[in-house]
């Protein structure tokens, strides 16, 4: 560990990833508000589970699985890519990956933000409870696949199967969509969506208004078994 | 019950009518109610179908070869320690019998209570389910297994934490390879609320986990849960009883603590019939893989094993014990020991169209005693203080037979039961277990008839 940038700093060289989560928690429960790691070198299972407010943890370079999994408060910087299941069941906070993030971003967060600036591997958003998740870029398969709640914003395009069965919660798009999935309905965007849609990216340098945004919602014909549909029950079950 | 054949002959005012038996009066009724369905048919309780069981196991017990323990005077351990391949703080149960996972929602908040409470008098453990963490539960229960399901429905981080093992679900015994079913007449506004669903909708619950596939992805989930409850808590890995010999591997490999094994007799609140009689492999089968599996490993008393699916009696405990398991874990019987099933409220159980005994409805959520119902009069009655004392008592009794067992066998430890102390009553059950036929000295299993061939051909 060393003084790097004026703040706390891990250099993840030559330690345990058990050692590095250990120094993390430490330099919290000192009370350092701004935590730098540099070397993760996509290592897994970084950070994941802590809760701490007012708390940002940085990663130079790029995090393995899980990076900030089940985070509860923490405002993490990925300056690089992000493995599979970036902030996964993420409770609040802010989880950034400067870089492009792996299957299952996001996935069954209940609440905060998740922003990749690139692109997101496929099951993006998957069976969010809440929360949001921003991608700069585009999406793959099935992302938004059993979305319960919150948003997903999405300025690039999605694979096939986006927002398939999904129960709630709405999905934004600019780009392409290659293929709805199963009871995902297009429709126009509200004032209400554009305000949201402005405010939440302005954060991030993106504008809005500059996007051909559309929104995907349920259309609730799978909420309830119906014999009137056999063939959006034969794909459903 | 998804209809099997056989033989169907009934007798009407003193005349025999044979039914087909192919076309069975239940094949009958089975397609005409799905031809008004629609879909499959669905069910709570557990699969209707004879499978090889414990039943086919009897103890040979002490006689002149062996000196057995005096009941009255001399100990019989219970205590089980689970969770000692990693985790910093064990589980430490009382006796090898804990309350597998049942979700609040398929069961009322006054079960899920009543379970916690008989858990903590009789120091075991119970599990929470698909839906959460009840706080009230957590208060209830000394002992509390967190599960981590495909659906996350009320996942918190926090609840993670104030567990004290967390149980990853790959599957139940039920319905392997399936998600969850919890339809709209029980999804509740509170359980809405709990699960972050719409109220009313028909919940499936996903059959793989948002975050990970396979068994490698598995390794590095286990590794995450490990991290963010600082290498305290034991990692459970629960398998719906399939293929279970890879799959007790790959679960080793992905260095879990405890494996969790629920063989096809395990219950659920709701299931499609034929995922009830047609999927998965009896308990005693998968016992018995799994443990040849931990064995191969050299795993065995490193990763314990914990069985489930149609545990029924302290006796079923003494065999799965006896086979190699650690301990075992009880749903259904647990629900019947609360009431489920009991004569009383008859008239609602007609209003089922079944009987007291024969009732499996708990998809229904019109639960007759209270137990698998978010109804609110139907959840009073089940009187909380008195159900958690038939649990307490039927886990009792369950162990003083799993001591019964131990004892005539020569154990002062129910662990160290085994094979040989046992016999099988059925060929089926010798060939899937390995252990002779009560009256033999031999199995039909593929090393033994190699090893009595080459032993013929090495005395010609």
């Amino acid at each position: 560990m060393g003084q790097l940038t004026g703040t706390s700093a891990i250099d993840c060289e030559g330690m345990t990833t058990r050692e590095i989560n250990l120094r993390i928690h430490a330099l919290i429960e000192q009370g350092e508000p701004e935590i730098e790691v540099v070397n993760p070198r996509a290592r897994h299972a970084l950070a994941p589970g802590i809760k701490a407010d007012g708390v940002t943890l940085s990663f130079r370079g790029p995090v393995g699985w899980y990076a900030a999994g089940m985070n509860d408060g923490l405002h993490v910087r990925v300056q690089g890519n992000a493995g599979w299941a970036v902030a996964e069941c993420m409770m609040r906070g802010r989880v950034e990956v400067h870089g492009h993030a792996g299957s299952g971003a996001a996935a069954s967060i209940r609440g905060g933000t998740v922003f990749v600036e690139g692109d997101a591997g496929a099951r993006s958003g998957i069976s969010m409870k809440g929360g949001t998740l921003i991608v700069g870029g585009s999406v793959g398969s099935m992302s938004g696949f059993m979305l319960q709640a919150g948003r997903i914003i999405i300025c690039g395009g999605a694979a096939s199967g986006l927002g398939d069965s999904m129960y709630s919660g709405t999905i934004y798009i600019a780009g392409r969509v290659e293929a709805l999935g199963a009871d995902a309905v297009e429709k126009d965007l509200n004032a209400d969506d554009e305000k949201m849609l402005a405010d939440e990216l302005r954060p991030f340098g993106i504008d809005a208004g500059s996007l051909p945004f559309r929104r995907i919602e349920s259309g609730q014909r799978l909420w309830n078994f119906s014999t009137k549909e056999p063939e959006l029950w034969r794909h459903a079950l | 019950m998804s209809p099997l054949v056989g033989d169907q002959s009934v007798e009407r005012d003193g005349r025999r009518l044979q039914a087909s038996a192919i076309w069975s009066p239940a094949v009958i009724e089975d397609i005409q109610l799905k031809a008004q369905l629609g879909r499959y048919r669905l069910q709570g309780f557990s699969t209707h179908r004879r499978l090889p069981s414990f039943d086919d196991l009897t103890f040979v017990p002490c006689t002149l070869s062996r000196v057995p323990l005096e009941g009255y005077r001399e100990r019989c351990e219970t205590r089980t320690v689970l969770g000692t391949r990693y985790a910093s703080k064990p589980v430490v149960l009382d006796r090898p019998i804990t309350i597998a996972g049942m979700s609040y929602g398929a069961l009322s908040k006054t079960a899920k209570v009543a379970l916690g409470k008989a858990a903590t008098r009789l120091g075991i453990s119970t599990t929470t389910g698909d839906g959460g963490m009840l706080l009230d539960e957590r208060a209830a229960s000394h002992i509390l297994v967190y599960q981590v399901l495909p659906s996350r429905y009320g996942f918190n981080t926090d609840h993670l934490k104030a567990a004290d093992a967390i149980e990853i679900v790959i599957g139940q015994g039920a319905k392997p390879g399936t998600g969850g079913v919890l339809l709209g007449s029980k999804v509740s506004p509170v359980i809405a609320e709990q699960r972050t669903l719409p109220p009313g909708v028909d919940q499936r619950s996903p059959a793989r986990h948002p975050d990970f596939i396979g068994p490698d992805d598995l390794q590095i989930k286990i590794e995450e849960l490990r991290e963010a409850t600082n290498w305290e808590k034991p990692i459970y890995v629960k398998l719906g009883a399939s293929r279970v010999s890879d799959d007790v591997k790959l679960a080793v490999k992905a260095k879990a603590d405890v494996i969790v094994l629920d063989g096809m007799e395990g219950g659920t609140g709701a299931s499609p019939d034929v995922l009830l009689d047609h999927t998965g492999i009896p308990t005693l089968s998968a016992v018995t893989e799994a443990v040849r599996s931990l064995s191969e490993l050299k795993a065995l008393g490193e990763v314990q094993l914990i069985v489930q699916g149609g545990i029924k009696n302290g006796v079923d405990a003494a065999k799965a014990l006896a086979l190699g398991a650690d301990a075992v874990s009880i749903g259904t019987a647990a629900l019947i020991a609360l009431n489920c099933n009991a004569p009383i409220h008859l008239d609602d159980y007609k209003k089922l169209g079944v009987e007291a005994g024969f009732c499996h409805h708990c998809h229904t959520g019109r639960c007759p005693v209270g137990i698998t119902t978010q109804d609110p009069e139907l959840e009073a009655r089940l009187e909380l203080d008195e159900a958690a004392d038939r649990v307490f008592n039927f886990v009792s009794a369950m162990t003083m037979e799993l001591q019964m067992m131990a004892r005539a066998c020569g154990k002062a430890d129910v662990h160290h039961l085994e094979p040989e102390d046992m016999r099988a009553l059925t060929l089926e059950a010798s060939m899937i277990t390995g252990i002779p036929v009560a009256g033999t000295d031999w199995v039909l299993t593929p090393d033994a008839i190699a090893e009595r061939v080459a032993a013929l051909l090495r005395r010609r």
